[in-house]
């Protein structure tokens, strides 16, 4: 899934670009119109073609921001346009549409289209339906291509350009290209179209690194299951290799049959597998696209790129894990006397000095964590946090058959007192084999871990969020032209439409925000502009500690701007600092009055007020408009009024539907773990009646015999349900103690990542439900097994060896 | 002394099947054994002698034919009743001992008493006056690989007798023990049942072993081949 995110940023990109081996862009805000000449004059470049890029609020039933692209120069050399029906837009008015765009907007050649610019609501007529190939294939389809003049008039370019791609003549070396053209064409930055992609990619990358973590844990669980099982299984026929033996089988021979067979398992349950998290996985690229598309990058395709190459990973992965897990007992097997391997399996319990040793490993890794953790603290990636997040996996593995035995053995005696004999003969179980039982504790303490380990970030990071956008959002209605979530590609509105929301009775302030990318340092930071003397009428900065507090109207009309706390830890700025951002105009150097607490973006946010914006970056239009009302009471008729513009295509949200969208936002930002973490947790469960199966059998003659001297059904049951229930506290246990570094590991992640600071939370209430929940469904789990443990024929379980 | 208690077999017959075939074990056997009586059952491997002593413990069920016990039809008693009466009224003695592995001596003695509720001090009280009676007051924590042969059974006999049972079946007791050992325990069943009256019902194939019995059935094919009286019932 995380592949197929990366790629489609690839494609889209790549579509957009076309032939085009280097892209021109500003380093903050658009080209100058002249600048497309200037790159065509530059040695070494064959072509350019350039482009206006954004999008058009399409009314109507399905509303919805359409990425659009308006070509101009080397076009046909650049881009491909294959079109399916009708042709290019060549007049004004003049729309062609994605195959997709089409399909879900139903609109075909000749129809009307209906879009909100911010010239005002036009209707554009549908020239031609784009084919499946070239700029047809940008964004899944869903685009539209505009005619470069009607784009210009109907955004008030004069001109002006988003990027300018080029075709490098043959043999001329791209990277000197480059540096010609960024001395040619001042403000411009030249890089590889994938450069751009790479960008979008590294502002995905918490999210795929989040991901990433669970999936590395869910495989973890899944791995030990399969390595638990394999060595059950093998230790099962201990008898069987037995025989072999006395009958002639060399060693080698057994050992060899044995890991064929368990390779062919492996990679029949690998395959299984790996076709079957496919099919989840495409069922959740929807959901994980939206929260990309909503922050990122205008649009992604929910189409699920195969990642043949960890699919081949994993796929050994599990086939490797299979064996190791069948390897081990077929070597004891095979290298016991026959005649031994013959008797009825004997149990070996984990020898002290074996514990110990385990401790120390576990020791090990945990100290191997909190290096890796040291490390992630400077660390711009999430390399060094998942290798933590991993080590602490390997401690929690390493541990579980010690500590399961003390426990089992500190709180035996408790248990016998209370539940009498049935508790007695499960303690003794769980002693006789502690292995067995540990693994299963231990992948159930896996799924634990992730559990209580991401509920208590993601509630830490909830609260924070929260809590601040009580604090920062304060107006009552929120003017836009698509749902305000922070779209890179927004739809601009025309400044004039504020002066048009003023005039409606009832509103008493409009508040113009705007916010632009530009490059600093290397990262595409925000740059916002608000109308300060507004903005303090409607909310409270909060100042970030160390902060002096500010008055912040007095940056009004001054080169002055107050930044967000994560900018000013990335990139080491202090109240009255300064920094110097690129502009349409040149660099410009901007005194940081304060550092203040803000979430819009992890990749840092610079505000200033929106007179000091539109004198140096040149553009006047609004992303959105807050109205604060004379009176709330007025709210639904402001309401109404407002629909009333602009054709009623605007889109209008009152404070409270504002901050439910953006919790809605962080939510489903989430929502994709609680799948991978519920199917650790079914994975772990299922260990957990795996084992159990196998207790059952291995200890079939047991039951008989209690049940010949006089256990109820009832009583057997028991034990083999407090046997499971043993095993599921067990790891759930482990897994709180795992939970709590998790969450400590997943916060260092993002403090270094995105620079926001999250308190240390622990979230008791998951903790305990999921301790119920884990030990409850253990039980469960194991109550077929109990079943068929109290259902023994006697007589036959008496006579099995 | 505990009340004794009689078994009946009417027309029993019990048929396995295995692998596509049906076997069968016993042939509609018709047998009494009069209360306070020590009966042997004899016969080749594979005769139905040990398929016998599992339908008279309940823990088998017939496939024609009834089996009494005390009087009950074991058919007419829901599992839990007849595991009732396999844990207070009836002791059973097997040819591997059947002991649990990770238990004591005495708790494995003490089984039946503790799944029966009787609280563990109590429980382990009564199965060490067994355990001592029967000679292993110095075994009485050792697990069963700690001990013997001979005293494995011994702690068997103690787990059978602990819960003060009215019959006593015993599947082979001696069939893994050496000759010493073997001709201890069969003093041991015979003197106990003896001082308690208990009714006996043992499965054999050693001659040797069964001559201890006041009466000898002898089974062959699944069929009762000879039923006769001992010398020493005679002498009784």
């Amino acid at each position: 899934m995380n592949g197929s995110s990366s790629s489609t940023i690839d494609e889209l990109v790549s579509a957009y670009a076309g032939r085009a081996d280097i892209t021109v862009r500003a380093a903050a805000g658009t080209l100058a119109p002249d600048a497309l000449d200037a790159v065509r004059r530059v040695d070494g470049v064959r072509s350019a073609a350039g482009s206006i890029q954004g999008a058009l609020l399409v009314g109507g039933t399905e509303r919805a921001a359409l990425p659009f692209i308006a070509g101009t120069g080397d076009e046909d050399a650049v881009r491909e346009h294959v079109f399916e029906t009708g042709r290019a837009p060549l007049r004004s008015g003049e729309v062609a549409l994605g195959r997709e765009a089409s399909r879900r907007l139903g609109l075909r050649v000749g129809a009307a289209l209906l879009a909100l610019t911010p010239s005002g609501t036009r209707t554009l007529t549908v020239s031609g339906v784009l084919a499946d190939a070239g700029v047809g294939r940008a964004n899944g389809g869903f685009l539209a291509v505009l005619d470069f003049a009607t784009a210009d008039a109907l955004y008030a370019r004069a001109g002006r350009l988003d990027a300018v791609d080029v075709v490098t003549a043959p043999g001329a070396p791209a990277a000197a290209v480059m540096e010609r053209i960024e001395r040619a064409v001042p403000g411009a930055i030249a890089g590889t179209p994938e450069s751009r992609g790479g960008q979008t990619k590294r502002l995905v990358a918490s999210l795929q690194s989040l991901l990433q973590v669970v999936s590395a844990l869910s495989l973890f669980v899944g791995t030990f299951l399969v390595f638990n099982t394999m060595s059950i299984a093998v230790a099962q026929r201990k008898r069987e290799f037995g025989v072999l033996r006395a009958l002639g089988a060399r060693r080698r021979e057994l050992v060899a049959v044995v890991a064929a067979e368990a390779a062919v398992l492996g990679l029949a349950a690998s395959v299984a597998g790996g076709v079957l998290g496919l099919t989840l996985a495409q069922a959740l690229l929807g959901a994980v696209n939206r929260q990309i598309r909503l922050n990122f990058i205008a649009g992604l395709a929910d189409q699920l790129v195969v990642p043949w190459d960890r699919f081949a990973a994993l796929v050994a992965f599990g086939v490797i894990a299979a064996v190791a897990g069948a390897l081990g007992p077929a070597l004891a097997a095979a290298s016991a006397p026959p005649a031994e391997a013959m008797t009825t399996p004997r149990h070996t319990a984990v020898a002290r000095p074996l514990r110990l040793r385990l401790l120390l490993v576990a020791g090990g890794f945990v100290i191997l964590a909190g290096i890796a953790v040291a490390a992630q603290r400077g660390a711009a990636d999430t390399g060094p946090g998942s290798a933590a997040a991993l080590a602490l996996m390997l401690a929690i593995a390493m541990a579980a058959a010690p500590l399961l035995a003390l426990g089992v053995r500190l709180v035996g005696p408790l248990l016998d007192r209370a539940l009498g004999l049935p508790a007695r003969l499960a303690r003794d179980s769980v002693l006789r084999a502690p292995g067995r039982a540990a693994v299963t504790a231990a992948a159930l303490a896996a799924a634990v871990t992730m559990v209580v380990g991401m509920a208590s970030f993601i509630e830490s990071d909830r609260r924070t969020i929260f809590g601040w956008l009580d604090q920062a959002v304060n107006a009552d209605l929120f003017v836009s032209a698509a749902p305000l979530g922070g779209s890179s590609a927004p739809v601009s509105l025309a400044p004039a439409l504020g002066t048009e929301i003023e005039r409606i009775p009832g509103v008493r302030l409009v508040d113009r925000f705007r916010q632009t990318r530009v490059d600093y340092e290397g990262s595409l930071v925000a740059v916002s502009s608000t109308d300060v003397n507004v903005y303090l009428s409607r909310a409270r900065p909060l100042f970030a500690p160390g902060t002096e507090p500010y008055d912040l109207a007095k940056i009004i009309g001054r080169d002055e701007a107050f930044v967000s706390d994560n900018f000013a830890r990335k990139h080491d700025v202090r109240q009255g600092g300064e920094i110097g951002l690129p502009t349409p105009a040149g660099p410009v150097r901007f005194r940081v009055v304060a550092v203040i607490v803000d979430y819009t973006t992890d990749q840092g946010l610079v505000f200033m007020d929106r007179g000091t914006y539109v004198r140096h970056f040149r553009d006047e239009s609004v992303d959105s408009f807050a109205v604060m009302l004379e009176d709330r009471s007025r709210e639904a008729e402001v309401r109404r009024a407002l629909e009333a513009l602009q054709g009623g295509v605007l889109f209008i949200q009152s404070n409270a539907e504002f901050k439910a969208s953006i919790r809605a936002i962080v939510d489903d930002f989430f929502a994709t773990t609680y799948v991978m973490e519920a199917i650790a947790l079914v994975v772990g469960v299922l260990g957990v009646a795996n084992t159990m199966i196998v207790a059952v059998l291995e200890r079939r003659r047991e039951i008989g015999v209690l049940r010949a001297v006089g256990a109820l059904r009832r009583q057997v049951r028991r034990t083999i349900l407090i046997e499971a229930g043993m095993i599921g506290a067990a790891g759930a246990l482990l897994g709180l103690a795992g939970g709590a570094a998790l969450a400590g590991i997943t916060m260092v992640i993002t403090e270094s990542t995105t620079g926001w600071v999250l308190p240390y939370l622990y979230e008791w209430g998951t903790a305990a439900s999921v301790t119920l929940l884990a030990t409850a469904a253990a039980i469960a789990a194991a109550w077929w097994p109990a079943r068929s443990a109290a259902r023994l024929a006697v007589a036959e379980a008496l006579a099995y060896e | 002394m505990e009340r004794v208690i009689s078994v009946a077999l009417e027309g029993v017959s019990k048929t396995f099947h295995r692998g596509g075939e049906e076997v069968c074990a016993l042939d509609g056997v018709t047998l009494a054994v009069p209360a306070g009586q020590f009966c042997v059952v004899m016969g080749p491997s594979g005769s139905g002698k040990s398929t016998l002593l599992h339908l008279v413990a309940g823990i088998d069920a017939p496939t024609a034919g009834r089996v009494r016990v005390d009087g009950r039809d074991l058919a007419t008693l829901s599992d839990d009743e007849r595991t009732l009466m396999r844990r207070r009224r009836i002791g059973l003695v097997f040819q591997f001992f059947n002991l649990l592995p990770t238990l004591s001596a005495l708790e494995n003695a003490s089984l039946p008493l503790q799944l029966d509720g009787v609280r563990r001090a109590e429980a382990e009280r009564r199965a060490r006056a067994s355990l001592v009676e029967l000679g292993l007051a110095e075994r009485l924590e050792h697990r069963p690989h700690q001990l013997s042969g001979g005293q494995m059974q011994r702690v068997a006999i103690a787990r059978a007798l602990v819960s003060a049972p009215a019959l006593l079946l015993a599947d082979e007791p001696t069939g893994n023990l050496d000759s010493h050992s073997g001709e201890d325990v069969l003093r041991l069943l015979r003197e106990t049942a003896t001082a308690r009256g208990h009714t006996v019902l043992m499965v054999t194939h050693d001659e040797h072993a069964a001559r201890i019995g006041d009466r000898i059935v002898r089974l062959q094919d699944g069929r009762i081949v000879s039923d006769l009286s001992t010398a020493r019932s005679a002498s009784a």
